[in-house]
């Protein structure tokens, strides 16, 4: 019973840890103002706010970034993915480790190797997208590759036999069977180019600004209100690409 | 190389994976409209054989004739040659209608639909057009994927086990209806098994293969009694032992 008691109570002190952070994001986006550390009044005024020409902006630039970014990231993990499972070539796994590998590097240091190895980019969209297609594709692929290697290859061969070409196969056959792969990656693509803080910092220029930045530089200037409201939307992105990964895979 | 006499005609045919060879210098020819087995123990390159024939892996020697022409170098879905796995292979995102209707479409061929219907009817699964393959028997599907191979009318038919996953009566029922559907629409066949009874009784040639190799040629009753083969005699044998074995339990059982 006490054993028990004491389990409880880690669970408990545990959970409270980890959703603390998060309530308190939701608290600052609805709280106009403080005395110490106890709310004055509560109030919508930071959402408000977050309606001026600049933040909306900012919103829409994520969508632009994450959404350029995800179009890439997904058409390229979808045909990697088939690269991978149907066909054989020397050096494919290595290949294939090579380019998981950014999955096990700090995105910081990713960035660092872009800035240096594409000069021509720096400070453009393009880069932020490049910077989020290295690092989020990867992820992407692992989900899509997983799905579509299930496939087994009699049905490939099945289809070939019938007559139909590769192409056709790929549309008919492949992609409808690797659906649930591929709507899961398009998901997570979409929530983590949409909440990308560390790279974006190293690749961003000042016309780019996305929503994590903004948080990021709001924090420093001591706004935590329009902070708090952009972590808010964040949290509510992220927990529906979760939830909506969990049930699509 | 030409003999319009030849269905499937296979030449000096050999296939390694890395160091594997898998396939040794093949030689051997289906005539045209026969059932021909391969009968092999598991891993002596039956399946592979067979992959080859269709196109999906290529030859790293040989050549392969479909009739008179040289197939060798032709891409899988030009060649024509259906084929009917242990699994079955339906596509399971397709109802049964979709599936049978599959190289129908591809072939872009008039009147589908009847098309579609007859082979059902043949294969006896009319009023199954709207299931999917996980809503059907073992037996169903069997027949469902032999009809999908049949209605583009292949110019070789290649069966790959196709009775492994079935019980005993259902072996015996669609082990009848392959041969008699073979019989009546005259295609060339050729058939993978590792069973020696199935072979003897379902075949009109077999090959006994054996580490990528074939050891013997022959008609079954040639194979069964008059092999001079010890390997093949060793390997038919075992059909004997079962009766014999069957034999032993029904007196035991007196």
């Amino acid at each position: 019973m006490r054993n028990r008691i004491f389990s409880a109570f880690i669970v408990l002190f545990l959970s409270i840890l980890i959703i603390l952070p998060l309530s308190i994001t939701f608290l600052l986006s609805v709280v106009p103002a403080w005395s110490e550390a106890i709310p004055n009044e509560f109030g919508l005024i930071w959402w408000k706010e977050i309606l001026k020409p600049i933040f909306v902006k900012a919103i829409s630039n994520t969508f632009i970034v994450a959404g350029l970014s995800s179009i890439c990231i997904v058409v390229y993990g979808v045909m990697g993915s088939y690269l991978f499972s149907y066909y054989d070539f020397s050096g494919k796994d290595f290949l294939f480790s090579m380019i998981l590998s950014p999955t096990y590097v700090s995105c910081t240091v990713v960035s660092l190797g872009l800035i240096v190895a594409y000069v021509p980019l720096r400070n453009t969209l393009w880069m932020m997208i490049l910077g989020n297609f290295v690092i989020v594709s990867p992820f992407v692929m692992k989900y899509v590759h997983s799905s579509m290697s299930k496939i087994s290859k009699d049905l490939v061969e099945a289809s070939y036999s019938l007559g139909s070409s590769k192409v056709n196969t790929f549309i008919k056959i492949i992609l409808p069977l690797s659906k649930h792969g591929i709507l899961a990656g398009i998901i997570l693509s979409i929530g983590m180019c949409m909440s990308a803080l560390s790279i974006m910092l190293m690749l961003y220029n000042a016309k780019w600004i996305t929503i994590p930045i903004y948080i990021y530089l709001e924090n420093t200037t001591g706004t935590l209100g329009i902070a708090g409201v952009f972590s808010t939307i964040l949290i509510i992105v992220t927990l529906l690409t979760v939830y909506l990964v969990d049930y699509v895979s | 190389m030409q003999d319009s006499e030849s269905g499937v005609k296979v030449v000096n045919l050999s296939k390694s994976f890395g160091s594997d060879e898998i396939i040794k210098n093949l030689n051997f020819q289906v005539k045209r409209g026969e059932f021909m087995t391969l009968l092999g123990p598991s891993g002596c390159g039956k399946t592979t054989t067979l992959r080859l024939i269709l196109g999906s892996i290529p030859p790293d020697e040989g050549r392969i004739y479909f009739g008179d022409e040289d197939v060798t170098d032709i891409p899988c879905h030009r060649r024509n040659a259906g084929i009917v796995y242990q699994n079955y292979a339906l596509f399971p995102h397709m109802t049964v209608y979709k599936n049978i209707a599959f190289g129908l479409e591809i072939r872009d061929v008039p009147d589908i639909g009847i098309k579609v219907r007859d082979i059902m009817a043949k294969m006896n699964i009319l009023g199954l057009e709207c299931r999917y393959p996980n809503q059907l028997s073992g037996g169903q599907q069997q027949r469902v994927a032999l009809a999908r191979t049949l209605v583009v009318e292949p110019r070789v038919l290649l069966l790959d086990e196709p009775l492994s996953n079935v019980d005993a009566k259902l072996r015996y029922e669609l082990r009848s209806e392959i041969k008699d559907l073979q019989k009546s629409m005259g295609i060339t066949t050729l058939y993978v098994t590792h069973d020696q009874e199935e072979a003897l009784i379902i075949s009109d040639r077999i090959a006994i293969m054996e580490s990528g190799e074939i050891i013997e040629v022959g008609s079954p009753g040639d194979l069964y009694f008059n092999s001079e083969k010890e390997y093949t005699r060793d390997f038919l044998g075992i059909v004997e032992k079962r009766l014999e074995n069957l034999e032993n339990f029904r007196k035991s059982a007196r």
